[in-house]
């Protein structure tokens, strides 16, 4: 059950929604639903390390204790206790965070090797750590807000674990909120659940995941060199496409699934992907990538340094520091501080040309510009994917200039690893294409096109099977 | 309905799917080595094994190209691999069958890291075998044909032996330099021998390969200390070896012979024990 894509897994799958639907009938009690989600949720970390498991408990537990204690405080009508409790939960978690994903990092900054930093790097690192600390922090947050009800303890500690255990989206998002998720833990019955729409999602993701990303890693596998002087800028093109594709793939396909599946037991998440690759700018591009994380980032740090509401440089100011978090946030590594502040320099960038040229945004552009402007910003995006991809700077700075300077040379190409790359590119364009034809209305109007896809989907799962491998976001 | 339309879709485009495999001719190679080592083990399942000689080895074995001169021959040499994978599902194949081929080339070579590929020799059994997991029926190796069948349709790749790459050869005589743990050899090769020698039984003709590599690397301490070691456990009195004076052959990257020179060997051999 290592991955959402193995069998082992779609049998639990199966096997909690049949206790999630069915005990509640036998035994008539409503709450059941809820604890067989937590118990789902908490047994699917123990059977991939009891070590995760438990630091999901943990988590769940310490921040329980500060929910119970704002109730206490609400019930007193202290609201000020109530905030700072909130606060002191808020910077716990963020601690926690701290301590097991970046103490090495800062400590070989600070101290450089030794013993301290060989502990800090050696402390295994909680699988999803990321998502339901982000998760808890925003449970404190919106509670701290005052729009909790009145629960008793039972209801809303079942509340609190449901929602940090929630194994559809614990581990790798999408990063939900905990207004949108709090209303949601109720009594659901399978009638009321939308199979199709289940079915579409998971069909979807899996075929992402398992035909596109799984296969695509092995045609991009020339990114982990170091040192680049030796290969073609055409190989290091397609695959830096290739990477952009697979990452998409892989990410976006994880999310489908998630998605699917928490539908099924009747939750709705927010989406997390928009078509990100038809993004005619990088600011429209965070719009449209991993929604649910820039979502969560411009609610609770974006808007609490300011927003744009404290003039021009505050703005620009406070674009880099969510993008600097949003960087860091990925993985205890200078490259990932290097690829959010590449991001932010350029979301800077833009929101500064919007400045100067305010209105220009309004005006219908001709279709060959936005076009190009699709073309530049995916190509921006694939250059800083190559950060992720790549072992240190160094290596993205070889293949830059090799992209730049290596045309002088004939070198020799792997003409089948350079076309199967494309044809593993194929479905991420396909997709991407026709979002914009449906938008445009052009034609693919018809409701039985989409089964063309889908049967083309069965098809390629039942026979285009990549090598099983982890989600690329299981790791952040 | 819902369903039900999107059954037929999948099963409307299965037939087509179907259709065009029989349309489109295969290639002998997969998109990815590891496809192609995949691709040639189940293809030798599916034809249960019934052919005249078989060659089982490592990259260096699998550039022989045994097959061009009959459709009875057939390299069964796994890129990344070594011949303990191809013996055994030689030996599978027969244990299932009743076939065994009447003549196996086995390559000695160090492919000691290599060991046995058990994931491999799963995907030519039971539901490894199944239609729908059969790197013959991808899309990926469909699309792979159809593009080898139009590139290269007038392009022989490799025509010529490419000349010797220093930087590899230098390589390879480092890494050749000294020779290995003594005890992992003589494990690989008792494996090796137990292997031979279950084909011996079945009524197979064994023949022992020794693939040239440069020459340059025939008296280094590792080539040595391997020769030594097969011929201890499989002395020449008693098993067959095809050795050749690697001088006579290009070897472009120091271990794998390039086009022309395997063409050469290719017809030693067949013209020496098959003829």
């Amino acid at each position: 059950m290592s991955l959402f894509d193995s069998t082992s897994f779609l049998i639990f799958l199966c096997v909690v929604a049949l206790l999630y639907y069915l005990l509640p009938l036998i035994l008539k009690k409503d709450g059941l639903q809820t604890l067989v989600l937590i118990g789902a949720g908490l047994s699917f970390y123990a059977y991939l390390d009891v070590f995760y498991a438990l630091s999901l408990l943990g988590c769940c537990l310490v921040n329980e204790a500060f929910v119970a204690a704002m109730h206490h405080f609400r019930a007193k009508g202290n609201v000020r206790a109530k905030k700072v409790t909130a606060g002191i939960g808020i910077a716990v978690n963020a601690s926690i965070l701290f301590f097991f994903k970046y103490s090495g990092l800062f400590s070989s900054l600070i101290f450089g090797g030794g013993e301290l930093t060989s502990f800090f790097l050696g402390l295994p690192l909680p699988l999803g750590i990321s998502f339901y600390t982000f998760h808890a922090i925003s449970m404190l947050a919106d509670l701290s807000g005052g729009k909790d009800e009145e629960e008793g303890f039972w209801k809303r500690s079942a509340g609190t674990f449901c929602y940090l255990t929630f194994f559809a989206n614990s581990v790798s998002g999408p990063v939900t909120k905990y207004n949108d998720f709090r209303p949601q833990i109720k009594r659901h019955f399978f009638k009321e659940v939308d199979l199709k729409k289940v079915f579409e999602y998971l069909l979807l993701g899996y075929f992402f995941k398992v035909c596109v990303a799984n296969n695509m890693q092995n045609y991009t596998i020339g990114l982990t060199e170091t040192d680049f002087s030796g290969s073609s800028p055409i190989t290091i093109l397609v695959e830096m496409f290739g990477y952009s594709c697979q990452i998409f793939a892989d990410f976006a396909g994880y999310s489908y699934i998630a998605i699917g599946i928490a539908l099924l037991f009747g939750y709705r998440l927010p989406k997390n992907f928009d078509f990100p690759y038809v993004s005619k700018s990088i600011t429209e591009f965070w719009k449209r990538w991993h929604i649910s994380l820039s979502s969560w980032l411009k609610q609770y740090i974006y808007f609490s340094l300011g927003g744009n509401r404290k003039g021009k440089i505050r703005t620009y100011v406070n674009l880099m520091a969510v993008m600097l978090i949003g960087g860091i946030w990925h993985g205890a590594d200078w490259k990932y501080l290097l690829w959010g502040a590449l991001h932010g320099l350029l979301l800077v960038l833009e929101r500064m040309g919007s400045h100067l040229m305010p209105g220009k945004e309004k005006k219908k552009e001709n279709a060959v510009f936005s076009f190009a402007r699709m073309i530049v910003s995916f190509t921006l995006v694939s250059w800083l994917w190559l950060f992720f991809k790549m072992n240190g700077y160094s290596a993205v700075l070889s293949a830059t200039k090799q992209i730049f300077t290596g045309w002088r040379y004939a070198m020799v190409i792997d003409t089948t690893a350079l076309l199967m790359a494309c044809f593993y590119m194929l479905p991420v364009f396909a997709f991407h294409a026709v979002y914009l034809v449906a938008k445009n209305g052009k034609c693919l109007k018809g409701k039985n096109w989409k089964y063309f896809f889908y049967g083309a989907m069965m098809l390629a799962l039942l026979l285009n099977r990549g090598t099983s491998s982890a989600f690329i976001y299981f790791q952040y | 309905m819902f369903a039900a339309k999107a059954a037929a879709a999948f099963f409307v485009l299965l037939a087509l799917y179907c259709l065009l495999l029989r349309i489109v001719p295969g290639s002998d190679d997969g998109p990815g080595l590891y496809d192609t080592n995949v691709l040639k083990a189940q293809n030798y399942v599916l034809k249960n094994g019934d052919y005249d000689a078989v060659l089982v080895g490592s990259s260096m074995g699998s550039v022989v190209p045994i097959g061009e001169h009959s459709d009875r021959y057939f390299n069964m040499a796994f890129s990344g691999g070594c011949s303990l994978s191809g013996m055994e599902i030689i030996e599978t194949c027969g244990e299932e069958t009743g076939h065994y081929p009447d003549v196996v080339f086995v390559e000695i070579s160090d492919a000691l890291a290599n060991g046995v590929d058990e994931d491999l020799i799963g995907r030519t059994r039971g539901i490894g075998m199944a239609w729908f997991n059969r790197i013959a029926n991808r899309p990926d190796y469909l699309f792979y044909s159809l593009v080898k069948a139009v590139y290269y349709r007038n392009k022989e790749k490799n025509a010529t032996d490419y000349a010797v790459m220093e930087d590899k050869l230098a390589f390879w005589l480092n890494a050749k330099s000294k020779a290995v743990d003594q005890e992992e050899m003589d494990a690989y090769i008792a494996l090796t021998k137990e292997q031979v020698d279950k084909l011996k039984e079945k009524g197979c003709r064994v023949i022992l390969l020794e693939i040239p590599n440069h020459q340059e690397l025939h008296d280094l301490a590792e080539c040595v200390q391997l020769r030594e070691t097969a011929l201890r456990y499989m002395p020449e009195d008693s098993y067959e070896w095809f050795c050749v004076d690697w001088a006579d052959y290009v070897v472009p990257d120091a271990i794998h012979m390039g086009k022309h020179s395997a063409k050469m060997y290719t017809e030693k051999l067949v013209e020496t024990v098959l003829q």
